[in-house]
Formats: structure tokens, C-alpha cells, sequence
């Protein structure tokens, strides 16, 4: 029976190989002949003609809607330097995962292009090599390298950034609201006028909402002193989190937006010219723009600010070229006329002060203008659990299941849940007598065998008695299952080992003082 | 076996009536379960027509209907189109062949012979598939990656290799069928067939095989339509846009956040669709050719 | 009615193999050892100890399968059961390994690997200094760098020697560029940073004498610098060169105990219950789990329930012979089952849009009436199982053609004879025969749905959510849709894999004992083995 199949097999491979060969060529052409950089020119020896192989390769992961403008790139970059850069061609979602099983054993690619907020973790993975940027630090917009810097250090270097903005219909917007409320009685009156179906188009009500929120003075995660993101602190069930869910709650009351909103049926009214204001960022502007809909990029009314996305270059610290690499990004990308290419290849900001000053593009600068005050999306991992509950209470909200305020509380309850160390309260005595004492190893502060209860009277934490043989024994207070906070000789935080020593076996308990943080060891 | 013309002959014409009648509701139902089975379909062939590149538009014929989602998936110099449904065909074909034969083998043993284990393997097999392999594809990277260091032509970027993998399934929950279906085939067939002097693989090639067609066509098309859709192990082991399978290759459109390419996408899956159902085209007649094991006498 | 198929005479294995065949089957055992006890051995010897471990176990079962007449039946089946071992049983062994180890998100290194990197990990000591570099090379591949200190001083590095402070136009130096770079040295020629950067032994080259040496770090840096950490492996400790923080092994992650501070990254270690106890105090065990657990039972039953009917239900339409067209009826019927579910599970999304999609405008229309399938439980739920329907239909309408095809027309003729009316004919013939080739079919589905995640979580995320639940759940969340979304989607520590894998196991001991109970309740074992 398989007989019957291979006059397709073969139909289908004339037909692959009479359509590659009308394709246009896939093989980058080779550069007439090995141009030597200005600046070696002098002293390179004048015979070298033939180009031979590349001197080195360097691989590229990126995704499908990018690659085009990375090919240009490789192509000029082969021209110049004799140096391939392959371009792999990797789903969106699947780099960093990929990256991440691929890295440890050498197979990934030398340089991946990312949004800011999936490299934290792989620089917590310690997959990514540190980048330093020289001289050509300055060039970079400051929030741009900040969203790429952890603990201090710079792991990528940025090249775009993205954020949404408040597309409006020309034909149906003559003059621009200047606040939320007059935004929706605009399309309210269009609405009236059947001349739209929805007010505004506000897909998912988290991400792209996010204007709405800080305008009201609501927020995701607040920052520490030192300027880092601060799981502890959750804003989403604050006032303007709230007031923000309200307005959303009561317009899709009155009609005014939809029930549930989702970004295809938004964009699909909004390029169908039933919708005067749509929420989206840079990602749509080629669908928007082919429709033929007049439409205009403003800011958000009350300065709303959006999340911004960084995109950038990391480098994979597995590599063999991290020094070529890093020299590329740095002598290669880094440079007006790349970044320009990749600025305007993807439609979007630039990240690079020299383009991003320069740029005329009307969209982009309006974008830009959106993006102002545009806060970078959090890297930290806790904004996992920030996303699917925060969803869920937007659902519930707009399907009238639940009443916003205690959906937006509920919601924070649980990422609230998710996110607090389990431990959290623990007292524990950690030390070289632990595993002696039934832990499954020494100086463990999150073993619960060792871990000390409060006393009866209330004032001190003690455990024990533990059965301990003859011997040297050391000793620590630690907090909440960690090493955080650790208390030593004389309840020194973070001070000196406690020594006690067995000269029989014995009987050992300890009690702890919460007030002075002196642990008190009791020898029977 | 009495011909179908003489069955008609000897039926009353109340009964023919009957007859018509209850084609005429069957085709009624048909129509219906086809309607039920293509109306997604147009959609995906309409949102292959829309240059928005929308998935689901509120009219059948988008507005500005046109060819060039085709048109930019064909013609992209970094997305060999062509190049994928070829991988895709030939990794699909030669998975298919290999593992039917293994099945088939397989389930020969587990319907004819008897030995010791022979329960509990087909109890192992099906819990095997009851395991949630959320890891799987790491051990089965890490496996890949290593066998290429050693035997480069099995390893990472081959097609080879992928193979192999999809092999691993070929143990599957197939070999269930298949000797439920050897199970209904009379035993006596090849005890005869033994008694004349055959020998276990004689009696298998040349007596039960042919009676197996129709199953082994099935078996054959879920292999094909299974190695074939598959992308979540065909995009681990393969980086390269020429070496990637179709299905990986689409996925390429629909992966990015926000801006997903529905147009092209809808264009290529209509497109890689057609190997599939030309295959089943080709092959229906073996799955209900008439052939059964009443043919053949006891 | 009996089954034919039940015949009780017993196949005798009988050794009938042919001088040739004989000596086929040792020509076969001896290349088949020769490679593989190749490929073991280069496994070994690279320190994939598990990769060889496995290809171990396969290459003693082919040797005892094929060299044991006893193992005879085997034979039939042995390669089936090497690849079955190689990517069935090896991924699973593996799963239940990682359940025991901390891997994941922070912890996705060896140790060797990461100690590695962190080693990598420099500061630069109080008497050390850091230059901008230049590199040139001479023919026979000897580099010099040129080097310039942040207050301006010049300096030539060569290896072994001390650094030459020398100035552009000095002799044997060429003149300035405009950076203030000699063009040349003499002897060597200029390389541009790429060209210089594609060398990858650059970085290792130490410049300069002996106990002062600089190295190249990054383009724009060449320093003294010096490693931060010092690992002493016998305490398995890592000692901060610059304040003396003393870093010790907390499972997997080197930690302070006087700061506190962790080293980035962590690796692989061995944890013991960690996971197990971690999930079953983990939140997701407060949250509606009954009522997740009765839609995880409901789903498979009622998806297999209607998928079975309605592909028997068109396999019998069109067993028909004189059915008219019934060739592109039956492939049209094929269709949903040729695209992919990702394109279609999105299509439908969409056609029930309750706005926008077309059945939903359909419905208005006819009834004045608006399915709310994204927002009311029991729509949605009644959502995933169409749409289920439409997906698996075409699965059951092959296997049931094809197995329709087994069942002896005789029987039917005997049937006819006997008076017996359609309806009775296929209740007592049809569908007896067909349950036994596809009875474990339908487990095999109902298994399949169990643990069908890609459909929950395509169609609307396991929405709509759950009111008042204490976790992030939704009416349509299966099991593993649910577990998914606490340990991964939302966990706000990154991808647990042992965790994750922890839970697998758990998981699949619960779906494991509901099949076998499954097995026993249906017979399934007494229908395998009773053809004895």
C-alpha cells in the first residue's frame, strides 16, 4: 500500500525543488572581496583578495516577525567583517524556554533577543554573561539599560522599546479628551449616534488597562529604596487600583465596553472604523495601517502611564564567543545606522539616544510621546502570579459575577498567598548538630525538627531536648526558614558562631530571647 | 458472499421504498455532520484571505480579500515553506512505515503466542501513556544531545534522530487495536496454515497481513496525522529554519504575544492540510475495501 | 452469540529455523553488539553515564531475546521495546529522579556547572587596574596589546614581561590615530576589535609578568583582575576574596550564614521530599478541589461518551455500500482532524465569541438568544465539550471503519436468518465485536482527556473563574490545568521542575488507579486474556 505513496513523496519533492529554485536565494552573498575596516586598513597586507570561509560564526536566535531585519544585518555584518551571524529563526515563546534546556549542554545559540522581563530569570539560571558597554553606556536611554540591569550589573543590551498607546479614529475624534470620564462620554454620544459599538477598546483589562490604573494612582508592585521592584508590596487592591476597576466595572455596565474584552474583536472594530479609541501598541500598527482607518497615536488623558517592554541582546555566558560576541553587539549593533535599521524595521522606539532623537517617524514619535512616563514592566519572578489572578478578577468584574472591589482584594489575597515565603515566622536554631538531631543535614534553618515553638510564658522560643553525642558543637538563630536574618554570639545579627562543647553525651535544649536575640544553650 | 444487486432483487418494494427513504435521511444527516465538520474550516480558509492577518472575522469574505497572506508565506526567503512540508512528509512517511511494521510485529506476538509477561507488558503499556510527561522533553534533549556526540547523524538538527524519538510511541496504545483486531481474526486460519508446514513468520506475511489491510491503513493514517502535527518535540531538537518540520515552522506565526500572524498561518495549516487528506484519499479504499475475514474459508 | 475469534488451539512455538536464518540472527547479534558495545563505551568515556546506562539495558535485552530460544516471542517485538525503553521508560525514570532534586528556575545547572560561572564572578583588588585594549598580532599569531589606563598612561603588554609604558611614534610604533591609537607596531599588524575578538583564545592569554597579569575581559576592558570566589572543595565552601563572607551549601544554593546573601546561580541538587511535602502544603490543596476533581471525571466521560457515538455513528452511515458519494462525504468528514487543534480550539473561540461570533449571531437570530460561553460555567463546559467533539470524532470514525471490517458477514447473513432487525443485529453483534478491538481505545481517550491540558487551556484558560475560591481557579480547570497554573503560570518563583515533576507522579498514581479499577470493573483483563 505504501507504493501508492511515493508518487506523492516524489510529486512533492519536484515541487520543492522547482519552487526553491524560482525563490529568491537564500545563501548570503559573499562579499566581493574582504573589505578591511577603516581603521586596520593601513597596515593589512594589500594581496589578501579571495574571501574564504568566514573567520568565525556567530549564532542569533530571534523570532519570526524580527528575523527580516536581522538578516539585513547579518548580511552587512558578513560584508564587513567576514564574520557570519546565523540567524535561527525561534518561536516567540519558545526562546527562552528553549534557551534554558539548550545552554547547559552548549547547544544554544551566542546572543538571543528578548523582552526585558523574561531575562531575569535566566540571569538568576547564571546562563547570561555581564555586558559591558564601554564608552557606548551614554548612547543608551538610562530606563532602557535599567530594565536589563540585576543587582547592579547590565546582562543585556537594549535596542527597542514598546509600549501601547490611545489609537483614536479621525473620522469619529476631532478633538482629544483630556480625562477618562470624557473619553467614555465621547464614545457614549457615538454610541448614541450608532456610529460605534464600543466606546474604547480595552483588551484584557491588565496589561493594556494599565493607564487607566496608575491615573488613578493604582499600581503593581512598588519600588524599594534602592529603586528595585518590591514583591512585598502589592498595589493592586490599593484606592486607585480600585477606582480604576470601578470605572471599568461601571462602563461595561452601561454598555460602554465590552463584555469580555479581547484584543482581536477590538482591533477588528477599531479597523472596521465602529470604534473612536482603541488601546494597543506597536504590534498592530500594520494591520491598522492597511485597513485604510484614519487614525491617530495620542497619550493617555491624566498621564496615564503604561507598562513599557525593552528588547535587547544577551549573551550567552555558555559560549565559546562571549568576547565576539559582546565586541559585536558593542562595535557592530551599536551604531547609528544598525540601530536605525532595527528601529525602523520593527517599528518601534529605539533604545539608542543618537536614533531615538533623531527619529521623525510620525507613529513613532507619537508612541513615544505615550511612552513618556511609561513604567518597564516588573522583572521580578513574583509578577508571575500577578498576571492569571489579576485576569480572573477583571473577568469577574466585567461578566457582573462579582463586584470590583472584592474581586480586586480577593485577587490580591491570593498573589499575596503565592508570593509569601511559607516559612515565614519560623524561629530555628540551625547548626552542626542538626543532622545528629534527625535534619536531614547540618546548618539547616528550614529543617522543622529543630524548629522552635514559642515557650509557655510567651517571652522566649525554645526546642529541644535533643539527644546529642560527646563532642564540639556550633550553633545560629536564623528567621523564617533562611539565612536572612541570623543572629550569633551575643545576638550579634549576622555575627559569630555559637560553640558548645559535650564532654559526655547529653541531653542539649535551647531557648531563644526574641527581644535581645541571644540564644541560650542548656546542657543535661 | 451474496452481490448487493441480488439482495435488492429479492427485497418487496415496500421495502425498497423503506430503502430510499431511509437513504434519503441518512444523506439529510451527512449533509448535516459535514456542514457541522467544515464550518470551522471556512473560517480558517477565510482568515487566509484577510491581509489584517485576523483570526475570525464577523464576515465569511474579509473585507479586501486577497492572496497575499500565500503570496508572502511562498515567497519568504527565511521561512522555506515548501522546504517544511517536504521535512514534514518525509519524516511523517518513513515514522509511519517503521513503526507500523513494529506495531504490527508486536501485536502478532501478543495475539498468537503466548509467553510469560505477555499481560503485564500490555498493562505497562497502557500506564505508560497515563504518565503526565511534563519532563519528558528535557530527558529526551539531554538523550538526543548526547547521541549526537557520539553519532553525529542521530543527534540534534537531524531528522534521524527525530525519528527515533517519535519510535518511542510506537509501543503505543495502537498495538491495542491491532491485536484487537488479529484477535477477531479465527485462529484456525493459521493453524492450518502451520499445520501445512509454515512457519510463524510465514503464516504473518503471507496469510495474516493481507487480512490485516484495512486495520494496518488506519493504524498507518493515525501514525502519519500524529507525527505530523506534532511540533512540541520536532522544536526542541530542531533550530534551524530548513531543517524544521511544517508544524514547527507554523508555529512560528502564531507564537508572538500580541502580534500573532493569523493570515499566514491559516494559509500554511490550509496548505499542509493537503498531504494529509490526499494520503486518506489514496488509502480510504483499503480501510472499507470490502475485504473481510468472512472471505476466507474456515 | 459466540465469538469466533475464540479458538481454543494453542499455537506451538516450534523451532523450525533454517541453517540460514540461524546464521542471519548470529550475523545480526554480532553487529548489533559491535555498535552498540561501541556506543556504550564512547558514552562512558564522554560521562553520559545514564545515556549508556540505558543503552545498556537495551543491549541486554536484544542480546537475551535473541540469543534464548525460550525468549522466541520477543523476538517479535524486541525493537518495539528497545525504542519503548530509550523514550517511553528512560523520560519517565528520569521525571521521577528530577521529583527527588531542586531543578529548576535558579537551580538548572550542574554543580560543576555552576561553580563554573561562578568562578567566572571577578572584582578588581585594591592594587589593580583596568585598561581600554587594543590588540595586534603578528604573522606567526603572537598578540601584543596596547593598553591605556583611566588616567591616560600608555602601555605596550606582551606575555611574560612587564608592561612597557610607551607613547604613539615612539620607535617601532607607529603614529596616533585619531583616537590616539598607534596605527602600528612594529612587527605586528592591527587587528579591528571583531577580527580580534574572533579569536577565542584571546580571553585566555595573560599579558604582562607573572603575579601582575592582565587579561582581556570584555571589548572595552583588559584588567588585573582577580577571581571573588575561592571554592574549597573538601568543605564544599566559597570564600568572597574581597570581605571573607564564608558561603556554604544550603541544597543547591551557596548561602552566607552571616549576610544572608546567596550566590547566583544555584544548582542541581538532591533534595529529598522536599517537593512532595512542598505540594501537599501548598495552596493548592485549599482551593475548590472537589469541585475541579468532579469536572475532571465528568469531561473524559461525557468528551469519549459523545466522540465514540458520533464517529461510529458516521463509520456505519457509510459502511453503506451504495451510499451515493459517500468517498468525499467520508473525507470531508476527515477534515477537523487534518489541521491543527492549536488553529481550530481558536477558531471556535472565536465563532463563540458572544459579540462577534457567528453562532452566537446565528442563535440571535433564531431564538433571540445569546449562549454566554465565556462567562456562564455551565456553557462553557458545554463550550469544551463541542468543541471536543468536533476534535475527536474523526478519531473514532477511522478506528471504527477500519474495525467494522473485522466482523465477519457471515454473521450478519445468520442474523437476517434468523429474523433479527437492524437495531437488534448492532446491539448484539456489531457492538459486542467492535468493543473488543476498541475497547482500550476508549481508555486510552478517556485517559488522554484526563490530562487534555492543551484544550482547557487554548478555549478560555479554565475559565470562567471561580468566585470566592481561595486560589486561582477556574469552572472548566482540569486537574492538571489547575496544578499548571499554581506551580508554573502563577507560582512567582520561576519554573519548579521538581516540583513539577513531584506532582506528575502524584498524578499519575491517582489516573493509574482509576484505569486499573477501570480494567477490572470492565472485564478489560479477562477480554485480553481470554484468548488463551
Amino acid at each position: 500500500m505504501f507504493r501508492k505513496l511515493y508518487p506523492i513523496f516524489s510529486l512533492l519533492a519536484v515541487a520543492a525543488m522547482l519552487l526553491s529554485a524560482c525563490s529568491p536565494s537564500t545563501a548570503t552573498t559573499q562579499p566581493a572581496a574582504t573589505q578591511v575596516p577603516a581603521a586596520t586598513k593601513a597596515a593589512e597586507p594589500t594581496a589578501t583578495t579571495a574571501p574564504a570561509e568566514p573567520t568565525a560564526t556567530l549564532v542569533l536566535w530571534v523570532d519570526a516577525q524580527k528575523a527580516p531585519v536581522f538578516q539585513k544585518v547579518a548580511d552587512d555584518f558578513l560584508a564587513k567583517y567576514n564574520v557570519k551571524l546565523d540567524i535561527q529563526i525561534t518561536s516567540f515563546g519558545q526562546i527562552r524556554d528553549k534557551f534554558q534546556t539548550a545552554a547547559p549542554t552548549g547547544n544554544a545559540a551566542d546572543i538571543i533577543i528578548v523582552p526585558h522581563d523574561q531575562g531575569a530569570v535566566l540571569v538568576a539560571n547564571g546562563l547570561i554573561a555581564p555586558l559591558d558597554l564601554g564608552n557606548k553606556k551614554d548612547s543608551f536611554l538610562k530606563s532602557a539599560l535599567d530594565a536589563f540591569t540585576i543587582d547592579g550589573k547590565l546582562y543585556g543590551m537594549p535596542y527597542v522599546i514598546e509600549n501601547v498607546a490611545l489609537f483614536y479614529n479621525k473620522n469619529l475624534v476631532t478633538e482629544l479628551p483630556k480625562t477618562w470620564e470624557e473619553l467614555m462620554a465621547m464614545g457614549k454620544k457615538l454610541q448614541e449616534e450608532n456610529k460605534a459599538v464600543y466606546c474604547l477598546g480595552l483588551p484584557d483589562g491588565g496589561y493594556h488597562a494599565y493607564a487607566l490604573y496608575t491615573s488613578f494612582g493604582g499600581y503593581v508592585f512598588g519600588k524599594d529604596a534602592s529603586g528595585n521592584y518590591n514583591p512585598q508590596d502589592l498595589g493592586l487592591d490599593n484606592e486607585g487600583s480600585l477606582k480604576a476597576v470601578k470605572f471599568i466595572e461601571d462602563n461595561v455596565k452601561n454598555g460602554c465596553l465590552p463584555s469580555p474584552l479581547d484584543g482581536n474583536t477590538a482591533l477588528q472594530l477599531f479597523t472596521e472604523g465602529k470604534e473612536p479609541f482603541f488601546v494597543t501598541g506597536p504590534w498592530n500598527l500594520a494591520s491598522i495601517k492597511s485597513s485604510g482607518v484614519p487614525y491617530g497615536i495620542a497619550g493617555f488623558p491624566e498621564n496615564g502611564a503604561p507598562f513599557s517592554g525593552v528588547y535587547g541582546f544577551m549573551v550567552n555566558s555558555k559560549s565559546p564567543n562571549v568576547l565576539l560576541a559582546q565586541t559585536f553587539l558593542t562595535e557592530f549593533i551599536a551604531t547609528d545606522d544598525v540601530m536605525a535599521q532595527l528601529s525602523s524595521g520593527e517599528m518601534k522606539a529605539s533604545a539608542y539616544k543618537p536614533i531615538f532623537e533623531k527619529n521623525t517617524d510620525a507613529d513613532l514619535l507619537a508612541f513615544g510621546q505615550a511612552g513618556v512616563n511609561a513604567v518597564p514592566m516588573p522583572n521580578i519572578p513574583a509578577m508571575g502570579s500577578v498576571w492569571g489572578s489579576w485576569g480572573d478578577a477583571i473577568t469577574l468584574v466585567i461578566t457582573s459575577k462579582q463586584e470590583s472591589g472584592a474581586a480586586m482584594q480577593e485577587a490580591a489575597k491570593k498573589i499575596r498567598d503565592v508570593i509569601a515565603n511559607p516559612l515565614t515566622g519560623m524561629v530555628n536554631a540551625p547548626g552542626s548538630y542538626q543532622a545528629k538531631a534527625g535534619c536531614p543535614g547540618d546548618w539547616q534553618p528550614d529543617c522543622k525538627v529543630t524548629e522552635m515553638r514559642k515557650s509557655e510564658d510567651g517571652k522566649t522560643y525554645v526546642s529541644g531536648p535533643f539527644k546529642l553525642p560527646t563532642g564540639d558543637y556550633e550553633v545560629k538563630v536564623a528567621l523564617d526558614g533562611a539565612w536572612t536574618v541570623n543572629y550569633g554570639v551575643d545576638g550579634k545579627a549576622g555575627g559569630d558562631n555559637i560553640k558548645f562543647t559535650l564532654s559526655a553525651d547529653s541531653e542539649v535544649s535551647f531557648s531563644y530571647d526574641p527581644e535581645t536575640h541571644i540564644l541560650t544553650v542548656a546542657i543535661k | 458472499m451474496p452481490s448487493i444487486k441480488a439482495t435488492y432483487e429479492r427485497l418487496s418494494t415496500s421495502q425498497k421504498f423503506m430503502r430510499r427513504f431511509a437513504l434519503v435521511i441518512k444523506l439529510i444527516v451527512a449533509v448535516i455532520m459535514v456542514i457541522f465538520a467544515i464550518f470551522p474550516v471556512l473560517w480558517i480558509f477565510s482568515a487566509s484571505l484577510d491581509p489584517t492577518s485576523q483570526l475570525g472575522s464577523q464576515s465569511l469574505i474579509p473585507r479586501n480579500a486577497g492572496l497575499v497572506n500565500f503570496q508572502k508565506l511562498l515567497n519568504d526567503p527565511l521561512m522555506p515553506f515548501w522546504r517544511w512540508i517536504w521535512n514534514s512528509v518525509k519524516i511523517s512517511g518513513i515514522t509511519t512505515i517503521l513503526s507500523v511494521s513494529i506495531t504490527t510485529m508486536a501485536a502478532y506476538a501478543f495475539s498468537r503466542l503466548r509467553f510469560a509477561g505477555r499481560i503485564n507488558i500490555l498493562k505497562a503499556i497502557m500506564l505508560i501513556q497515563v504518565f503526565p510527561s511534563l519532563l519528558a522533553l528535557v530527558a529526551i534533549y539531554l538523550m538526543v544531545q548526547q547521541t549526537g556526540k557520539i553519532v553525529p547523524w542521530l543527534g540534534l538538527e537531524t531528522h534521524a534522530g527525530l525519528i527515533m524519538v517519535y519510535l518511542g510511541g510506537s509501543m503505543g496504545i495502537n498495538i491495542w487495536l491491532m491485536k484487537g483486531f488479529l484477535d477477531t481474526i479465527p485462529r484456525a486460519i493459521d493453524e492450518a496454515a502451520m499445520i501445512d508446514g509454515a512457519t510463524n513468520w510465514q503464516t504473518f506475511t503471507r496469510l495474516l497481513l493481507p487480512l490485516l489491510r484495512p486495520i494496518l491503513v488506519v493504524v498507518g493514517i493515525l501514525a502519519f496525522i500524529g507525527t505530523y502535527g506534532d511540533f512540541v518535540l520536532a522544536r526542541i531538537l530542531l533550530s534551524k529554519a530548513e531543517n524544521y518540520t511544517l508544524m514547527v515552522g507554523l508555529a512560528l506565526f502564531t507564537d508572538n504575544q500580541f502580534a500573532q500572524n493569523w493570515g499566514q498561518f491559516s494559509a500554511g495549516a490550509l496548505i499542509g492540510a493537503l498531504p494529509v487528506v490526499i494520503v486518506y484519499l489514496l488509502l480510504q479504499d483499503q480501510i472499507a475495501g470490502g475485504l473481510t475475514v468472512g472471505a476466507v474459508k474456515e | 452469540m459466540k465469538i469466533i475469534s475464540n479458538a481454543n488451539l494453542q499455537v506451538k512455538i516450534k523451532s523450525r529455523e533454517s541453517p540460514l536464518s540461524r546464521l542471519m540472527r548470529w550475523l545480526f547479534i554480532f553487529i548489533f553488539d559491535l555498535f552498540s558495545g561501541w556506543f556504550i563505551y564512547q558514552a562512558f568515556q564522554s560521562g553520559y553515564s545514564q545515556l549508556a546506562g540505558v543503552v545498556a539495558a537495551v543491549f541486554i535485552l536484544v542480546n537475551i531475546v535473541l540469543i534464548f530460544s525460550q525468549a522466541y516471542p520477543y523476538r517479535w517485538m524486541v525493537i518495539g521495546l528497545s525504542f519503548m525503553i530509550l523514550f517511553a521508560i528512560y523520560p519517565m525514570l528520569f521525571t521521577i529522579y528530577v521529583a527527588f532534586t531542586n531543578y529548576g528556575d535558579g537551580h538548572l545547572l550542574s554543580k560543576d556547572q555552576a561553580l563554573e560561572e561562578i568562578q567566572k564572578d571577578t572584582y578588581l583588588p585594591n592594587t589593580g587596574k583596568a585598561y581600554q585594549w587594543t590588540a595586534y598580532k603578528s604573522p606567526d599569531n603572537v598578540y601584543v596589546l596596547w593598553l591605556v589606563d583611566a588616567d591616560g598612561n600608555t602601555y605596550i603588554a606582551k606575555v611574560g614581561t612587564a608592561l612597557l609604558p610607551t607613547k604613539p611614534g615612539d620607535p617601532g610604533v607607529g603614529q596616533a590615530d585619531s583616537n590616539g591609537i598607534p596605527e602600528a607596531i612594529e612587527g605586528f599588524t592591527r587587528l579591528n576589535p571583531i577580527l580580534a575578538a574572533s579569536d577565542k583564545n584571546l580571553p585566555q592569554i595573560k599579558f604582562g609578568q607573572e603575579g601582575q597579569t592582565v587579561q582581556v575581559r570584555s571589548p572595552s576592558e583588559a584588567a588585573e583582575l582577580k577571581p571573588r570566589y575561592a571554592y574549597d572543595a573538601n568543605a564544599n565552601t566559597l570564600t568572597d576574596q574581597e570581605n571573607g563572607d564564608v558561603f556554604y551549601d544550603v541544597n543547591g544554593t551557596y548561602t552566607s550564614r552571616t549576610s544572608g546573601k546567596q550566590i547566583v546561580p544555584g544548582y542541581q541538587a538532591v533534595v529529598g521530599f522536599k517537593n512532595f511535602v512542598d505540594f501537599f502544603q501548598s495552596p493548592a490543596l485549599r482551593g475548590p478541589l472537589v469541585q475541579i476533581l468532579s469536572w475532571n471525571f465528568i469531561f473524559p466521560i461525557l468528551s469519549v461518551a459523545s466522540t465514540f457515538s458520533l464517529g461510529l455513528a458516521m463509520a456505519l452511515l457509510f459502511n453503506d455500500k451504495d451510499f451515493p458519494l459517500k468517498k468525499v462525504f467520508r473525507t470531508l468528514l476527515l477534515v477537523p482532524y487534518t489541521i491543527p487543534a492549536v488553529i481550530t480550539i481558536l477558531i471556535w473561540r472565536g465563532m463563540m465569541n458572544p459579540d462577534l461570533g457567528i453562532i452566537n449571531h446565528i442563535t440571535k437570530s433564531l431564538f433571540n438568544f445569546s449562549p454566554p460561553w465565556t462567562s456562564e460555567p455551565i456553557w462553557a463546559q458545554a463550550a469544551i465539550l463541542l468543541v471536543n467533539l468536533w476534535l475527536g470524532y474523526p478519531y473514532f470514525m477511522l478506528i471504527t471503519s477500519g474495525a467494522l471490517q473485522s466482523i465477519s458477514t457471515e454473521l450478519y447473513e445468520a442474523a437476517k436468518i434468523d429474523g433479527a432487525n437492524s437495531w437488534q443485529t448492532f446491539r448484539n453483534i456489531t457492538l459486542p465485536l467492535l468493543l473488543v478491538a476498541v475497547g482500550p481505545l476508549l481508555i486510552a481517550s478517556y485517559i488522554y482527556n484526563f490530562n487534555n491540558f492543551g484544550l482547557i487551556y487554548l478555549f478560555i484558560n479554565g475559565g470562567p473563574p471561580i468566585s470566592g475560591a481561595t486560589t486561582q481557579a477556574g469552572h472548566t480547570d482540569i486537574l492538571i490545568s489547575y496544578v499548571y497554573k499554581l506551580a508554573f503560570a502563577s507560582s512567582g518563583r520561576g519554573v519548579q521542575y521538581g516540583l513539577a515533576s513531584a506532582i506528575s507522579i502524584v498524578v499519575f498514581f491517582i489516573v493509574a488507579a482509576l484505569t486499573l479499577l477501570q480494567f477490572r470493573f470492565t472485564n478489560m483483563w479477562e477480554e485480553v486474556s481470554k484468548n488463551a
